[in-house]
């Protein structure tokens, strides 16, 4: 009975250093817009990165000077947390954001429909990430005899999650060129209290793993939680920015905060929790008489292999599910030309085209299917002359970047790499600057052209899909 | 590659920059259509003929010709007006001949002659010996009407300046312009009266849908559309997001519709893509108080899609929009 009021005292002041925090964090960014709209500074290029990367670290630092306060009992060491803060940081930037960016390509198809986005942001998203501050805790602190208090899963996960988001916001920092540094806060801001929120939760299941004796299920239950609360985190901040057209030119406004105060509220009500079952858990533990804390050896190698077998079901769901939204093609047949295109592109066949599809609502690249009828001792290079012409004519600075001589299905073909400048005549817009392959094939009397068109920054997205389109095309 | 193939692209592609920078910025869009046309005179004293053509003359100032909708030119229509609503105009030159070796060139201007051109394209003519006419129409190639007011062309013949002209589009319906008479409408010609509506009517191809003409369209006046430009940001940085697209479905079609009917460009009443500074403006005007369905998409920004997009009246001509995007 005696220590009742300790523990009270401990659940009081949780609660209000946690609200503390979040608000701290808040205030914080409020400043930061108020300062910016204020003095607007001049920052730009180097300057401004810099500002932007520090600025970045703030809020993750806020939150966890917060969580190391609250292990006052036995605090641990600081180099160990901020260690286990730069090993999140450094499989974000190692693994997780090049995996999730570069191998996934995840923001090409998360929002092309409500099962993509479900899919990406949990079994993607959700499943890498959390399987990363899981890796962070379990390897480099789990098995130390500092993890040697229930509330150190919740410090040391909770310092990876900060470390994973701070990799996410200097990549965004970086990626946006110095964005305008209030709104940009906002964004660090959120990023910073949701990571924190999941991998609290987790670290909740760590610390309870680590020094009780549950069950095998116990750890995976945990990980799927925070997966689970990633991935739902985003779903549901898409609902809440949706994204607006304004009629007029709206100059000066104050940056979106739903998702930053989505993401205060899931860190407040996390920390909240999680304090709040370690309290229980040490207040049941010391009504039966045992002590809160136990042998550092308990955590259990079962559990642990349970948990990566639970990631590997994730991400093979993930894997599935990516394959089939990015992958997914839709035949054709149109004079004597038969084969695939991918699903989300539009058929947009004009004159002149035997077939012609486009992204048109993502990319915008177009694969055309023309032909040419040949006379007697023309080949490819009569066509390569005469699309030099229509197109020197039709577009400015036209020029053929790279040739070769392919095969193309058994084919002997004409490869060429090309760019030109779309004016965008009477238009209020910048002249475009559009990229684009050509496969030339001479088939008989004809010579059958399959072109691919797009914005050069694009080109390396679609290609993949232009070869598919070529590879498979019959004729 | 082989090394000829390589040399005779090299050389070939150096040719067309050289046509194409010497001629200045000839460059079309694939928002024009435009083509040029000939017709052989029948008589022609305005300008002397040769038996063997070395020296070519041509008109100056530059024709305009009666158009419709399709490109049709009537080269024995030049007029001085456009109406209202024209959808393609069509400049043009009476020439003597054309010798061998002939690059007819022509650059339009929208606004005046030191403005940006607007459209400009070169042609190479096969040799004549007969005096002629010679036309290049332009239109937009969703058939939209141009915009009102001053049109400026220049011809050049082999890279050279020849001849230039101005013409007003709008400010006027077609009872108020009518075509010029013609030579051989002239009183001295065969035709004795002054041509008439109802003749100039009668002379066209049947079936045809031209200027002079409206239907429908001459009770939904100009400024009934409008056009519609402007930005997309991203919702939280406030940076302009570069290659979005903005696209107006058809009045009557549903976002739902056009995905069962995959994507299909037919369904678009029109589009634009954002420049890097996120700016754009759409090639074809949307008619007010007509409700469309919106999209607006950016990779790795979340759909837009407004099903309800009315421009009423109270909305000034262009529309600017401030579209806002999120992750």
């Amino acid at each position: 009975m005696s220590e009742q009021p300790m523990v009270n005292r401990q659940r009081a002041a949780w609660w209000q250093s946690a609200i503390l925090a979040v608000v701290g964090v808040l205030v914080f960014v409020g400043i930061v817009i108020g300062l910016e709209s204020a003095f607007q500074p001049t920052l730009s290029g180097t300057a401004l990165l810099v500002v932007g990367v520090l600025l970045a670290l703030v809020p993750a630092a806020l939150w966890l000077i917060f969580f190391y306060v609250q292990d006052r009992l036995e605090p641990e060491p600081k180099k160990e947390v901020f260690k286990i803060f730069l090993v999140g940081l450094a499989l974000a930037g190692a693994i997780g954001i090049p995996v999730t960016d570069q191998l996934f390509r995840v923001s090409d198809w998360l929002y092309r429909s409500f099962g993509s986005l479900a899919l990406g942001s949990i079994f993607v998203v959700g499943a890498i990430e959390t399987f990363l501050i899981y890796v962070a805790v379990r390897l480099f602190i789990y098995d130390t005899d500092e993890f040697d208090e229930r509330s150190d899963g919740m410090v040391y996960g909770t310092a990876a999650g900060l470390g994973y988001a701070t990799a996410l916001n200097i990549q965004f920092i970086l990626a946006s060129g110095g964005a305008a540094l209030g709104s940009a806060e906002v964004t660090v801001a959120e990023v910073a209290l949701a990571h924190a929120a999941f991998a609290g939760v987790l670290g909740y299941f760590l610390g309870r793993a680590k020094l009780e004796r549950e069950r095998i299920l116990w750890l995976p239950l945990g990980f799927l939680l925070a997966t689970l609360l990633n991935g739902l985190f985003t779903i549901l901040r898409s609902r809440l920015e949706t994204g607006d057209i304004i009629m007029g030119s709206v100059t000066a406004a104050l940056p979106t905060v739903s998702g930053l105060f989505l993401a205060g509220a899931l860190a407040l009500i996390v920390a909240v929790v999680v304090a709040l079952l370690i309290q229980r858990d040490i207040a049941r533990t010391q009504a039966q008489g045992r002590r809160a804390a136990v042998d550092a050896k308990v955590g259990d190698r079962q559990s642990n292999f349970a948990t990566i077998a639970l990631f590997v079901v994730l991400i093979i769901v993930g894997i599935i599910g990516w394959l089939s939204i990015t992958g997914s093609v839709t035949t054709f047949e149109v004079a004597g030309f038969k084969g695939v295109y991918p699903d989300h592109y539009g058929v947009a066949t004009r004159e002149g085209d035997v077939f012609r599809v486009a992204d048109v609502l993502g990319s915008g690249a177009e694969f055309a299917i023309q032909t040419i009828e040949l006379q007697a001792g023309e080949g490819t290079q009569q066509v390569v002359a005469a699309l030099a012409v229509q197109r020197g004519s039709d577009f400015a600075a036209y020029k053929v970047l790279e040739s070769k001589e392919v095969t193309l299905n058994g084919k002997p073909a004409l490869w060429q790499r090309f760019a030109y400048v779309d004016p965008m005549t009477l238009l209020k817009t910048l002249p475009r600057l559009v990229e684009g392959e050509d496969y030339i094939v001479v088939d008989g009397n004809r010579a059958v052209i399959i072109t691919l068109l797009t914005a050069p920054e694009t080109l390396p997205d679609v290609e993949p899909s232009f070869q598919q389109f070529v590879e498979r095309l019959t004729f | 590659m082989k090394t000829q193939t390589k040399v005779f692209l090299s050389i070939l592609s150096t040719l067309v920059l050289m046509l194409v920078s010497v001629l200045g910025a000839f460059a079309s869009t694939p928002a024009w259509r435009a083509a040029a046309g000939n017709a052989v005179l029948a008589k022609n004293d305005g300008l002397p003929q040769a038996a063997a053509c070395t020296n070519m003359q041509i008109s100056n100032p530059a024709l305009w010709f009666a158009t419709d909708k399709k490109g049709n030119v009537y080269p024995d229509k030049i007029i001085k007006q456009y109406p209202t609503g024209t959808s393609v105009i069509a400049s043009g030159f009476e020439y003597n001949c054309i010798p061998k070796n002939t690059t007819i060139g022509v650059v339009y201007y929208y606004g005046g002659f030191n403005t940006e051109p607007v459209f400009s394209d070169s042609k190479k003519e096969s040799p004549e010996n007969k005096s002629g006419v010679f036309w290049w129409y332009i239109g937009y190639e969703d058939g939209s009407p141009l915009p009102e007011g001053d049109w400026q062309v220049e011809w050049y013949i082999n890279k050279k300046l020849a001849s230039k002209g101005e013409i007003t589009v709008g400010g006027g319906k077609k009872e108020d312009i009518k075509p010029l008479p013609t030579e051989e409408e002239q009183p001295t010609e065969e035709a004795t009266e002054e041509p008439t509506e109802e003749k100039v009517a009668e002379e066209e191809p049947s079936g045809v849908e031209d200027i002079w003409d409206f239907g429908e369209e001459e009770k939904q006046p100009a400024a009934e559309t409008v056009t519609v430009q402007g930005k997309v940001i991203d919702g939280k940085t406030k940076k302009p997001i570069a290659g979005a697209l903005f696209v107006v479905l058809n009045p009557g079609v549903g976002m739902q519709e056009w995905a069962d009917k995959d994507f299909a460009e037919e369904d678009i009443y029109t589009g634009a893509k954002t420049d890097t500074r996120g700016q754009f403006t759409c090639p074809k005007e949307l008619e007010r108080n007509v409700t469309y369905t919106v999209a607006v998409a950016a990779k790795g920004y979340q759909l837009i899609v407004a099903e309800d997009f009315v421009i009423d009246e109270q909305q000034e001509d262009p529309v600017n929009l401030t579209i806002k995007m999120y992750k």
